[in-house]
């Protein structure tokens, strides 16, 4: 698993990849969890923005010379 | 899983398994944030922000809220991973995701760091610079002052890291009027104040855990009883500063008999804590006086809060 016989990495251990590992049913469930809260906190964070924009700027956003 | 540790060559054989896998939960990476500490923070800035009346528009301040709540909560993610190891010899702590096995360390580390730069980039761009560099100083102050120095090395751990749980409010008026004013000092001070005796009362009653851990926690540096004197010293400031509100104006009537019912409260367990020094009875007064003091300052903020942002302000003078 990329240690050397002292217990430690050697850095071309640690270039090597790690082997696959199929996720149990239970990582994969989590997973899903985590990357939907993720997704959630991302959309969140675009409103959010969108949302002070309009806050701090008011109807002049749209009012820009060209 | 055992404990995984910070350093990369003691990192244990069953991590490395999953090593690229993560195995937390989203409530995992929650509790990293150490929501009830977030609560506390978001709470007592809140008060900050509207002991001011700011002229704010309430979607700036909400979400400046919300980046002062995730700055918290990313220096209490930035604390976890850094005290892993003594979390996992204190019971208190021990079932936290990283000594639990539930996250590792790097993630843990990613996670606070990137919801640290996060929020104090945002809080900055939604209001101002000045509550920008006070959030980075308490998220600094919090992971590298307080938890990676002074915890291990100094009884006055709590005394002066207590300055980062006392900042919020300042931060909150500095988001949402621009400036530090007096109104958000004497906050600062009154949590400052109550830190000691809240976490030394805690410390009592959990020594031989903080012992074990070798955190050197007042009474196990300087003893039971000199702690339950310095309790009562800090306890005797922090009751007459708990009206100082009232005397500089935007403290209330409401205010003012919450604050001394509830300073002659800590006043009488501190005292009982002081005189009461042995057996099943000396662990009970200090638990007492460790509850009353979160009820304490709850009940002075949201007075404030209610006052304030509810209307009820009923000056004392005049």
């Amino acid at each position: 698993m990329g240690l050397g016989s002292s217990g430690r990495f050697s850095v071309d251990s640690m270039n090597k990849p790690l082997p696959a590992r199929r996720l149990s049913p239970e990582e994969q469930k989590r997973r899903r969890k985590r990357s939907l809260a993720l997704a959630l906190s991302l959309g969140a964070l675009v409103l959010l923005f969108y949302v002070v924009t309009i806050a701090k700027l008011g109807p002049g956003v749209l009012q820009r010379p060209l | 899983m055992t404990l995984a540790t910070n350093t990369l060559t003691e990192t244990p054989t069953e991590t490395l398994a999953t090593a690229g896998v993560s195995q937390g939960d989203v409530s995992d990476f929650f509790a990293l944030l150490k929501p009830r500490v977030m609560f506390l923070v978001v709470f007592t800035a809140l008060v900050g922000m509207v002991v001011v009346h700011p002229d704010v528009n309430p979607v700036v301040a909400f979400a400046s809220l919300l980046m002062i709540a995730v700055g918290a909560g990313a220096s209490g993610c930035l604390n976890m991973w850094w005290d892993a190891d003594i979390d996992a010899i204190m019971t208190r702590t021990r079932g936290r995701p990283i000594p639990a096995g539930r996250i590792a360390p790097n993630e843990a580390l990613a996670f606070g760091m990137t919801l640290s730069v996060g929020s104090v980039i945002v809080l900055g761009l939604v209001s101002n610079v000045l509550a920008a560099s006070l959030l980075a100083f308490t998220i600094v102050f919090y992971a590298v002052i307080y938890s990676m120095w002074l915890k291990r090395s100094t009884p006055q751990n709590i005394v002066i890291g207590g300055a980062a749980g006392a900042l919020p409010p300042i931060v909150g008026q500095a988001a949402v009027a621009g400036y530090v004013g007096w109104e958000s000092i004497i906050l600062f001070a009154i949590i400052f104040i109550w830190t000691p005796p809240h976490f030394w009362a805690l410390a009592l009653v959990k020594s031989a855990d903080y012992a074990r851990a070798g955190i050197p926690m007042m009474p196990n540096v300087a003893g039971p009883d000199s702690t339950r004197r310095q309790i009562l010293a800090y306890t005797v400031v922090l009751a007459p500063l708990g009206l100082a509100p009232v005397a500089f104006g935007f403290g209330g009537l409401a205010y003012a008999i919450i604050a001394t019912i509830g300073g002659l409260g800590m006043l009488a367990l501190a005292f009982q804590v002081f005189r009461v020094r042995k057996g099943e009875a000396a662990m009970r007064v200090a638990q007492q006086l460790f509850a009353f003091s979160i009820l304490y300052l709850f009940l002075l903020f949201a007075t404030l809060l209610a006052e304030h942002g509810l209307g009820f302000f009923r000056p004392v003078f005049g």
